[in-house]
């Protein structure tokens, strides 16, 4: 479990991380999102101790992170790099060892994800002559190549094909189940829709959103309806209980007043129209993230 | 533990590069090569040459073939010049063949004798090309041994006497080092200073700027952030030192090997274990100084470019006492020497030098030596400050008031 309570973290004048609170329990996928800027690298350092959080506390199983507890996380930065004139293996054995280690399992980690990546063939090779996405695949073993507990992942799409991206899904699907923590920055929603039960939305340092992903669409959400119907609908688009409607290829995309259910509005629907279909629509986490972060600076 | 990962890493790394190859292998066989080549070269004529007389004494050019035959030969036994006597009862058509011989390339050129050689004590020389000085030399000096010889029996002096009368005085010299006398040699005493300086600033200067280079490296790929998420930069900075170091001191024990190789075989020394010590003492300081310094300067630049200026002036520092080297030798109390010796970035290169020069008394090495340290500790604490603050650092560039904040933290 990774716990960060009321964490700050000031640059010069900048609130960089202002009252930061959330948890990633054991065996979760935990998205942080956020445009950029919002304090999400920031964040992750904190959590990785290269910086000092200027009050707060951060801890991992119950202990404050300490140069040892690094040994047992994986990060992935976004800006990422390998040495270019080192061979691929020479690499993925060094990053090992800095994470203590033992050289015989890191080298049999080492060749059964360069076989899953189908880098196998490349292993002496020099990193220079890989592709960007290549290279990506190798930064990629290089932080889950010590099975960490805890693996932070900062845009790990960025870059890559959609056929990598399904495998490194897998992985990351595989390694949950081994009940590692996951820590998963982004500001590619669908991947956190596909992937994430729980999220944290960030904004200038500050929490906007927090909490299990469904739970939350439908918490901010609900007040969307889709209705299809064989009658026409122009009758009802005009309903006192929107606020706003639309027609969409045949079908009435609207939003309800806010003391309006959408139960109680199917009720009233039945005997105006022949009901075919009626949706409560869950918005994207984009459409949230847009309303939410541009809500926060309203 | 980490730091040694990384030590061990940079280490091996940067030895197994080609660069190390070259720089550790090639740049002493260059240096040699440049200094024993042209020797070499020289020894190895197999060829003889051949000069023509035009002999207008009927004597001196016959005797300057015969000393001149018994003198100097190749190495495979045959004599080094070949001579041609062409008659010199008429010279006009003695110079004509001489000059068609000459343009034919069968000699290398050749000498008039005039009857009067004894009084006018001038002999012409014609060649195509005049760069064979050597052959020269001893072309005129054999000459003029048979003229003077030839002049003195005419006065009745016995040219053995004369030479056994004006042998000259031989110096000879002795160095006095703590107490001890030993046969000196001018040469090793300019050279052993000369070695150390050098051997001190390629292993200061070129570990230290490979490390500046690694830093820059580091943050220009980004490698970096994935470093510092496995060690401290502290760690990193330390690992890298040590790294570094030893693959400096692993240099200068190639360049210690092969400078004794090269003096032993030209019957010198130059590695001895007051000097070894002596530059293992200073050299560990010294390269903690610098090194810790390009750390520094490394994770505050992104380009080389842009570090290139403040590590060119630092050189600068390296640079002095070879400037003052040969004042220094001629002047080894002089106060400037002794003052500079106690200022910190330049005690490794200056107390090098007057260790080599002179024997300096037991305070000297252990007040310089004490102010080392403590500027070292110092400095390495301020570098690894700034290191740890600049190195995730990117797109400003930090100012000084700002880095002098990071120091006092």
């Amino acid at each position: 479990m990774l716990e960060l309570q009321n964490v700050r973290k000031t640059f010069e004048d900048v609130h960089a991380v202002d009252d930061l609170s959330f948890r990633v329990e054991t065996g979760d996928i935990y998205g942080l999102l956020g445009p950029n800027g919002a304090g999400k690298t920031t964040t992750i350092r904190m959590i990785m101790q290269i910086f000092q959080p200027d009050s707060g506390s951060i801890t991992f199983q119950d202990e404050p992170i300490t140069v040892k507890t690094k040994d047992r996380i994986g990060y992935l930065p976004e800006e990422r790099g390998v040495y270019q004139k080192m061979k691929v293996n020479e690499v993925i054995e060094y990053f090992a060892a800095l994470k203590s280690m033992d050289m015989s399992v890191a080298r049999n980690n080492a060749e059964k994800y360069l076989d899953r990546f189908e880098l196998l063939g490349r292993a002496e090779d020099k990193v220079e002559e890989l592709s960007k996405g290549n290279q990506q695949k190798v930064q990629f073993i290089i932080s889950i190549i010590h099975e960490p507990k805890l693996l932070i992942l900062d845009e790990p799409f960025s870059g890559l094909d959609p056929v990598n991206q399904v495998l490194i899904k897998e992985i990351i699907k595989e390694l949950q189940e081994q009940d590692t923590t996951i820590l998963f920055s982004t500001h590619q929603m669908a991947q956190v829709e596909k992937l994430c039960e729980r999220i944290c939305l960030i904004n200038e340092g500050k929490v906007v959103v927090e909490g299990n992903l469904k739970q939350i669409k439908r918490d901010l959400g609900s007040r969307l309806i889709r209705i299809e119907s064989d009658d026409s609908l122009d009758e009802i688009q005009s309903d006192p209980s929107f606020t706003w409607s639309e027609m969409e290829n045949g079908a009435l995309l609207a939003e309800l007043q806010d003391d309006m259910e959408p139960h109680d509005f199917l009720k009233s629907l039945i005997g105006k129209v022949k009901v075919r279909k009626f949706e409560v629509v869950e918005p994207s986490l984009e459409q949230i993230f847009i309303d939410q972060v541009r809500g926060g600076k309203a | 533990m980490k730091s040694f990962t990384v030590a061990r890493w940079e280490f091996l790394h940067r030895i197994k590069s080609k660069w190390f190859l070259i720089s550790t292998i090639l740049l002493p066989i260059i240096i040699i090569g440049f200094a024993v080549l042209p020797a070499l070269l020289m020894q190895k004529v197999t060829e003889a040459k051949t000069f023509a007389v035009i002999d207008q004494t009927d004597w001196v050019g016959q005797k300057l073939q015969q000393t001149m035959t018994e003198k100097y030969s190749l190495k495979n036994g045959r004599p080094m010049y070949q001579w041609i006597n062409l008659s010199g009862k008429y010279p006009e058509q003695s110079r004509e063949t001489a000059d068609s011989l000459l343009s034919d390339e069968v000699i290398t050129g050749y000498i008039i004798i005039p009857q009067d050689v004894e009084n006018s004590l001038n002999v012409d020389y014609y060649a195509r090309s005049l760069g064979n000085y050597s052959d020269l030399q001893n072309i005129e000096q054999n000459l003029s041994n048979i003229v003077m010889r030839q002049k003195m029996l005419a006065h009745n002096i016995s040219p053995d006497l004369i030479s056994d009368l004006s042998r000259s005085v031989n110096l000879e010299k002795y160095e006095v080092k703590a107490g001890k006398v030993s046969k000196g040699n001018e040469l090793m005493a300019f050279a052993g200073p000369y070695f150390y300086i050098m051997l001190l600033f390629f292993a200061i200067f070129m570990s230290s700027q490979i490390l500046m280079r690694s830093v820059l490296e580091e943050r220009q790929n980004r490698v970096v952030e994935v470093l510092v998420s496995s060690v401290t930069p502290r760690q990193l900075m330390s690992g890298k030192i040590l790294g570094l170091g030893a693959m400096g001191l692993v240099q200068v024990v190639i360049y210690l090997v092969v400078a004794q190789v090269v003096a032993v075989y030209n019957g010198m020394s130059i590695v001895s274990v007051t000097s070894l010590v002596g530059f293992i003492v200073y050299f560990i300081p010294g390269f903690l100084l610098f090194a810790a310094f390009y750390a520094a300067v490394g994770s505050m630049f992104t380009s080389e470019q842009e570090a290139q200026s403040i590590s060119g002036f630092m050189s600068f520092i390296a640079i002095a006492p070879i400037v003052f080297l040969t004042f220094a030798m001629q002047n080894p109390n002089a106060t400037i020497v002794k003052v500079l010796s106690y200022i910190p970035p330049f005690t490794p290169f200056f107390m090098i030098m007057r260790m080599n020069i002179s024997s300096l008394p037991w305070w000297e090495y252990a007040l310089t030596l004490s102010l080392l340290i403590v500027f070292v500790i110092l400095t390495v604490r301020a570098a690894g400050k700034v290191f740890s603050t600049a190195i995730l650092m990117y797109g400003k560039r930090p100012t000084m008031p700002e880095i002098w904040r990071w120091i006092r933290a």
